[in-house]
Parts: C-alpha cells; sequence; structure tokens
C-alpha cells in the first residue's frame, strides 16, 4: 500500500515520478496533516533525526554509566582490599609489640643483676669470678661475648655457676622470643642438682607454656 | 589481534544496521581516544560530554548513505571529538574569540546541532517512548514488516496504524504550540 508519510522526502526533493507522484499529489489533497508535514519538511525531519540522536544517544549514556560503574567497583575493591592490608599489617604489628613487651617483661622480672663488687675491694671467695665475668656482659648489652661466656660456664665444674648460666641463657633466649630454646635450658636447671635456681626456672616454665 | 575501530567497513555496517553497542564500546573502551579526549578537554565532566556527543557524531556520519571513511576511524573519532571540544569551549566563554573555523569538521562528518537538540528534547518529552520506538525505525526507513518484527507487534498491518497514530499525535503536539514551532523555525 503507497504510505505518502514515508515519500515526503522524495516529494520535496523531486525524486517523485509518475503514477507515485500522482497519487502523493491526490493524498496532500485530501489530507490536511500530509500538506502540514510537506510544509514544514525541514522542521519533521529534524524531529525525526533527533528521534534517532535520542535512541543512539541513551545506548552510549548507559555504557558510559556501566563503565563509571565498572571503575567504581574496582575503586571499591581498592579500597577493600587497601583497608583489609592496613587492618592485618596492624594486628600484626600489635601482635609483634605485645609478644615483644611480653617476653621483655618476663626478662625484667626474673632478671637479677650479678654480685656487686667495688674496684680494689676483697673478693668474696664464695664468687666464681669467671662464672661472674659473664653476667657481666650480660649488664653490658654485649650479648654476644655474654652467650659465648655462658655456654663456656656450661663445662664448668662450679655446679652452681652450671645452672646460673643454664638459666641466664634462657633469660636471654626468653628476651629474644625464641621460648623453645629457653625452655630447654630452663629444664636443664630443673634436671641438674639443686642450686637455687629451680623455683624460678619452675615459674618461667610455667609462663611460657 | 583484531580491533574494531580498525575495520572501517564493518563499523559502516554496524552503524547503518543500527547494531551501535559494539561501536560505542569500541570507542568509550579505546585507550587512544579516552587519553585524547581527556588532554584536550582536561576536565572530567567536559571529557564525559565530549566523548559521548563525538560517539554520537561518528555514528551518525557513519550511518550516512554511501559513507566511506577517507582516513583511519580512530582519525575521524579524534577530529570529531577535537572539533566538539572547541564547540563547547565557544559556547562556554561566548566573549573570548577563539578561532572555530580552522576547526571545521570535513564535509562528510555529522555535525549535530546542539541548539536545536535542546528545543526538541522539549518537544520529545511529550510523546510516549512505544510512540517514539515506532517512529524512530519509521525515519530509519525500515520497512512496516520489519517495525512489527523488531517490536513484537502481532501484524504489519498493527505497525502501520501505531505508526500513523504516533506520528498524527505528533503533528498534533507540534501543530499545538506555536512557540515551540517558532523555535523550531529559528534552528531549521
Amino acid at each position: 500500500m503507497f504510505d505518502p508519510y514515508s515519500k515526503v522526502d522524495e516529494f520535496v526533493n523531486n525524486n517523485l515520478l509518475g503514477q507515485e507522484l500522482e497519487v502523493f499529489k491526490n493524498a496532500m489533497a485530501n489530507d490536511p496533516e500530509l500538506r502540514i508535514v510537506v510544509e514544514n519538511h525541514n522542521i519533521y525531519s529534524s524531529v525525526a533525526d533527533e528521534i534517532i540522536n535520542e535512541s543512539i544517544s541513551a545506548k552510549i549514556k548507559m555504557a558510559q554509566q556501566s563503565q563509571g560503574n565498572g571503575r567504581s567497583i574496582i575503586r571499591k575493591i581498592l579500597w577493600f582490599l587497601a583497608a583489609s592490608l592496613l587492618i592485618v599489617l596492624s594486628i600484626y604489628y600489635y601482635s609483634l609489640r605485645s609478644e615483644n613487651s611480653f617476653s621483655e617483661q618476663l626478662y625484667a622480672e626474673f632478671y637479677f643483676p650479678p654480685y656487686d663488687m667495688n674496684r680494689g675491694a676483697k673478693v668474696d671467695p664464695a664468687i666464681n669470678v669467671d662464672c661472674e665475668k659473664a653476667h657481666g656482659y650480660i649488664e653490658l648489652n654485649e650479648i654476644e661475648k655474654a652467650t659465648e661466656a655462658l655456654m663456656k660456664n656450661l663445662n664448668a665444674e662450679d655446679v652452681s655457676c652450671k645452672e646460673k648460666s643454664f638459666y641466664l641463657l634462657a633469660l636471654l633466649k626468653i628476651k629474644d622470643g625464641d621460648y623453645p630454646s629457653a625452655q630447654k635450658f630452663l629444664r636443664n636447671v630443673l634436671d641438674n642438682e639443686e642450686s637455687g635456681y629451680e623455683d624460678n626456672a619452675r615459674k618461667l616454665l610455667e609462663k611460657l607454656k | 589481534m583484531y580491533r574494531l575501530i580498525e575495520d572501517g567497513p564493518k563499523i559502516i555496517k554496524l552503524c547503518q544496521e543500527m547494531n551501535h553497542d559494539e561501536v560505542v564500546n569500541c570507542i568509550l573502551y579505546n585507550s587512544e581516544v579516552k587519553n585524547y579526549i581527556n588532554k584536550i578537554t582536561q576536565d572530567k565532566d567536559l571529557s564525559i560530554q565530549v566523548m559521548h556527543d563525538t560517539i554520537l557524531s561518528f555514528i551518525r556520519s557513519c550511518m550516512k548513505k554511501d559513507f566511506t571513511f577517507k582516513k583511519k576511524p580512530i582519525a575521524y573519532v579524534k577530529a570529531i571529538a577535537k572539533y566538539i571540544n572547541f564547540r563547547s569551549i565557544k559556547g562556554n566563554q561566548k566573549n573570548e574569540t577563539i578561532d572555530i573555523e580552522n576547526h571545521l569538521l570535513e564535509a562528510d562528518v555529522y555535525e549535530p546541532n546542539f541548539e536545536l537538540k535542546e528545543v526538541l528534547t522539549k518537544l520529545l518529552l511529550q510523546i510516549s517512548d512505544d510512540c517514539k520506538e515506532v517512529l524512530l525505525l519509521w525515519a530509519l526507513k525500515y520497512k512496516m514488516s520489519e517495525i512489527a518484527e523488531k517490536l513484537n507487534y502481532s501484524s504489519e498491518s498493527y505497525s502501520k496504524k501505531k505508526k500513523h497514530v504516533c506520528l498524527k499525535k505528533l503533528i498534533r503536539v507540534l501543530e499545538n504550540d506555536l512557540k515551540l514551532k517558532e523555535e523550531l523555525r529559528l534552528y531549521v
């Protein structure tokens, strides 16, 4: 069927010929609205143009929106990961701190200073000076030297010196956070002869559990 | 690797068949175009607008009968973006002299009439969405049988009836609003 409204473009551009042209002119004579569309052809073709633009524009906007949403999802994921990492690091730092403070606390609670001796004073014959040297290194915070000397003392015949060395080595290991080694030294204190360090060794082992 | 943005004939085919989604995405997600528009606009909101108008203009150009690319499609996209950006700068800074003549578009590139768009939007607000759908396909020269198929109408004759009703409605809206009609006349 001939649709005159679909032929407006062709009529306006003089592309309608022969019978089609006659039919179109007839339709225009009988249809005032068709006449309006022909007279205002520019306006109606702009409207048609805009309808097409609107449809394409909607697709573009939708794509832009989903692109924006995608970006915001990525941004949210990144924020979430960053926040999680921060929380994990904080927990790790806090646990490290608290572990350090636990070992420091134990060390401070169970450590005792060496015998106080003045230069030139007469040495108490009951004191094993070689044994005290290792203890002195601890006081001077020369831990490596102290450890070396204490290890040497483990072979000493003086039981008290040997036990004290086990005990001090255990304390140094506690300070380092190396609890298994500390427990090993403390058990040595308990396994050997009575020396006066057993009570503290037992208490420490209890705390290290 | 195959990239649609480099395939001019395929882009034209997609545009003319109204399969615009792929074309929209191949421009929107192209980093070269994105960076270029960001660089020339230097503003986030403006870059979104320029990207939108560029894609619209590009698709409409490709929809023209007998359209061919005389250079790479991406170069077309950039030329359109550059022009649209100058248009928007000129629109925002009316008192400043910007030599827009030096940035004219090539003859076969579709140039959206942004002033007219505002007036037409007012008019189209008075038309229902289903009417716009029919009129869109009709304006794109789809056959009545194709319109019926695309819009899930029961028959071709229903398409004809619907199109007729919608067109009459559009004429009525326009003829009853003389102010809007006069406004439109200023631009066409």
